[in-house]
């Protein structure tokens, strides 16, 4: 009878005598152009169905709406039992100026241990490793016990309406009962959770008289007071839930690179970013309104309805009880609204006991000789849709470096090392069949 | 013999209503918006009226596309030099279809005259010309002399207006300018705001919005340095005393015609601000933003202060900067002077009811006459919607201002 200690053992050292094959591949995905806008993925998903075909593979594809599509490819048959979902995006960040990059965002380069490109950390790495343990299951016909699914989705960095959001509520076949995505934190952490997100466009109006009449109170000063209102948030402490105060603690203290020191305070503290702020036409026109589009992030413990009474109490008590808020004011129906600017969540989180926590953590803890953390993270990933209809998620990836801007890249050994945690962490949650 | 004369052009205005009013429907149908400020077209009309009158007349166009026209009357007896002012071109007219009354269809309807610029200041150069075309039938008896400016690019500063015809040609310099820009016919004003526009920019690095603690957002810097600007409102002002107590002394009647609390902000500094803009996603820590600040100076604080401050507070912040788009310190007349006088007691004599001296709404070509010490009288007609839609004067005021501009005119020069 086939043994799950033996089979991971084989899945490991195929893994290894691959490596070129794998980082080829992933080198292959970095060079489409992903870029969101306009989030065309079309290309890529034809290249990845190509390739999966190749290994007879089922293959489906689902493009709600044109040019987001996304793939879907699976081991097993519907009704097997337990199910578990690989997730992982194909969109990203755009590119920037090419020209201020040393290594090209859609070249792929492979050098001194790294694959460089936009996307690779954010999040082609995790996808396509998570597409490869797949692959390799398959190939090496390990007789899994439950269904595996994998969905490499579209628009993820604007909202996922019709990317994981849509086939979560489209096509419950692919929905497993745990969820795994590669997106980057790190090999040594372990993803469990993620902020929240509360956000609003406030709005000021005012009579476009001549500058030279107005008292003073035009709508953009009127705006920069309630921007300056909204402060006192960031002082407002979380009530943390009893069982996450071990984690929070302990993330507390990592910080292995650039983009934790100085955050420590967002885990128990909401954070905010004034990202568009129009208004007025004219110098000496009084401006008829002005907008501001605000992204407060909501850490555990902190529910988004604690953070509604809270804005409009700073708010009244400054002063500024005429400034409009979205999507509180229901007849404003000047502009459209951007769905994804008025997204408001509470932070969502798995719980650490939970089987596919504890198993990908043994995973990575035998893979890297040590024991990770446990993690809420501070961006928000798709894994936020499964965790929102109860589906425990994990999130374990590669270390991103300068994701998002220029010369990204990761490591090809955290790249590898993700393939096999994630390889040997399916096995493990989805078991061998016995009548081998 | 002078009473003989203003009675006969009061009556003439009179009798020639409707030719004054056509000539004011005439003008606001010829376009002359700036921007662009391209005035050929009002201009060659203009001229050909001034042909038609067998006026004389001389054109300066330092930038071709924006001539100003010179005319000059030389009464019989020699005497004191009457300088008439008004601008040719308009604000932008904005959207036709947000007006009842087409912009530029100088449509006459229930007494009034609607159009682009018919109040801003087409109503007023009506009042100037026929001001001049009545004073020029009586050259004979004239004492002094009349110059008739008319001018382009007012409302984009005036450099090529009336700043460069105060510099450039020595005619147009005088004892006194008259000019009808829209004051109510209730008001005369005798001093002018002064003001700083303001370019800002404010420059932050950039970084994902989840990430807050890796950026410096350019909007959160610029919205600091707003509210540091906004305090300019508090500082000290000493004002000139007899201006003080003009400016109280209307504080009924300005409040009532310019809503409450008008008087203050005549008196005080007053900062707008009229446009902002700034990043690119809300989820984005945001890099750039660039904002537009418009500074109002009362009488007694000129730009140099102002400055002063506006660059200790930008100081404060990294990333901070600033350009200065246009700077002018207030003025005024000394309102003792004899125009005034004159302008009141006419204008209330013709008009019925008080009429009193006031600050003016925003800039207008008199400050390039008053930087030559030239003492500057503005009286117009009322304004109404101003640079919005359906803009319009009433025909009461334009015959009105035409009668006080004449009779006034003649007066000073008598007296001279």
């Amino acid at each position: 009878m086939l043994e799950v200690k033996e089979v991971k053992r084989r899945i490991i050292s195929e893994v290894d005598k691959r490596r070129d094959e794998w980082v080829a591949l992933l080198s292959k995905v970095v060079q489409f152009n992903t870029d969101n806008p306009p989030s065309d993925t079309r290309d890529l998903v034809s290249f990845l169905s190509l390739y999966l075909k190749d290994k007879d593979l089922p293959v489906l594809h689902f493009m709600p709406l044109e040019p987001f599509s996304n793939l879907v490819t699976y081991i097993g048959s519907e009704g097997q039992t337990p199910h578990l979902t690989l997730n992982g995006h194909l969109d990203q960040f755009p590119a920037d100026d090419p020209k201020l990059w040393t290594y090209p965002p859609y070249a792929g380069i492979v050098k001194d241990g790294k694959i460089y490109g936009r996307g690779v950390s954010d999040m082609k790495g995790g996808t396509t490793a998570s597409l490869i343990a797949l692959v390799l299951l398959h190939e090496l016909k390990i007789p899994l016990r439950g269904r595996l699914s994998f969905m490499a989705v579209s628009e993820e960095e604007t909202g996922g309406r019709y990317g994981t959001q849509w086939i979560l509520e489209h096509h419950p076949e692919f929905v497993g009962d745990a969820c795994l995505n590669g997106e980057p934190y790190a090999p040594d952490v372990i993803g469990i959770g993620e902020r929240g997100a509360y956000r609003m466009i406030l709005r000021t109006e005012g009579e476009p008289m001549h500058g030279s009449l107005s008292a003073g109170d035009d709508a953009i000063i009127r705006m920069a007071q309630a921007l300056l209102a909204l402060r006192p948030l960031l002082k407002e402490k979380a009530e943390i839930p009893p069982e996450l105060e071990e984690v929070i603690e302990k993330e507390k203290k990592y910080t292995r690179s650039p983009q934790d020191v100085g955050r420590q305070w967002m885990l128990e503290y909401p954070s905010y970013n004034v990202g568009v702020i129009r208004g007025g036409t004219k110098i000496n026109v009084a401006p008829r309104y002005c907008e501001a589009e605000v992204d407060i992030r909501l850490p555990v413990g902190f529910k988004k309805e604690r953070m509604q009474e809270l804005v409009y109490r700073l708010l009244t008590e400054a002063g500024c009880s005429d400034v409009m808020m979205f999507p509180s004011l229901l007849n404003y129906v000047e502009e459209e609204v951007d769905a994804q600017n008025i997204r408001m969540q509470d932070a969502t989180w798995t719980p650490t006991h939970e089987r596919i926590v504890q198993i990908v953590k043994q995973n990575a803890t035998d893979l890297i000789q040590k024991e990770p953390l446990y993690f809420v993270g501070m961006g928000a990933t798709d894994g936020r849709f499964f965790r929102m209809k109860g589906i425990p998620t994990v999130i374990y990836g590669p270390r991103p470096v300068n994701m998002g801007g220029i010369d990204e890249h990761i490591f090809v050994d955290e790249f590898i090392t993700v393939i096999k945690v994630h390889a040997c962490s399916i096995v493990d949650y989805l078991g061998l069949r016995t009548d081998t | 013999m002078i009473m003989n004369i203003r009675e006969e052009i009061l009556n003439k205005i009179d009798r020639d209503r409707n030719q004054i009013v056509s000539l004011c429907s005439d003008l606001v149908r010829v376009p002359s918006e700036n921007p662009p400020g391209d005035t050929r077209a009002i201009c060659q009309f203009i001229s050909k009226f001034l042909e038609s009158r067998g006026l004389s007349y001389q054109i300066y166009a330092p930038q071709k596309k924006m001539p100003n026209i010179v005319a000059y009357l030389k009464g019989k007896k020699s005497g004191r030099r009457m300088i008439f002012n008004g601008h040719m071109d308009v604000y932008p007219a904005g959207d036709p279809r947000r007006w009842k009354h087409h912009p530029f269809g100088g449509e006459v309807e229930e007494g009034k005259i609607f159009g682009r610029g018919s109040s801003d200041m087409k109503g007023g150069i009506t009042a100037s010309i026929m001001a001049f075309a009545y004073l020029s039938q009586y050259q004979e008896e004239l004492k002094g002399e009349v110059v008739l400016t008319l001018v382009s690019d007012e409302e984009t500063g005036g450099e090529w207006g009336s700043q460069w015809l105060v510099e450039n040609v020595p005619l147009v310099t005088g004892n006194v300018m008259l000019n009808g820009e829209p004051t109510s016919c209730e008001l005369i004003s005798f001093a002018e705001k002064g003001r700083v526009w303001l370019e800002t920019e404010a420059n932050g690095l950039g970084a994902h919005g989840a990430y807050t603690h890796m950026g410096d957002n350019a909007i959160q810097k610029m919205i600091y340095f707003l509210k540091d600007l906004e305090e300019l409102k508090t500082l000290n002002i000493i004002s000139p005393t007899d201006v003080a107590r003009i400016l109280e002394e209307g504080r009924e009647v300005v409040d009532a015609m310019k809503g409450k609390g008008a008087t203050d902000v005549l008196m005080g500094i007053t900062v707008n601000f009229g446009k902002i803009s700034g990043g690119t996603k809300i989820n984005m820590v945001a890099e750039h933003c660039r904002a537009e600040v418009d500074i109002r100076l009362p009488q007694g604080v000129s730009t140099h202060p102002i400055l002063q401050e506006v660059n200790e507070r930008a100081s404060r912040y990294k990333g901070i900067t600033y350009k200065i788009l246009h700077e002018n310190d207030p003025f005024f007349t000394p309102p003792d002077h004899e125009i005034f006088t004159l302008l009141k007691r006419n204008a209330e004599a013709i008009r019925g009811g008080p009429v009193l001296l006031s600050s003016g709404i925003g800039g207008t070509d008199a400050k390039h006459f008053r930087s030559k010490n030239i003492p500057c009288a503005i009286y117009g007609p009322r304004s109404h919607s101003m640079g919005g839609p359906d803009e319009h004067i009433t025909v009461d005021d334009l015959i009105l201002t035409t009668k006080i501009h004449t009779v006034t005119s003649l007066d000073y020069l008598e007296q001279g």
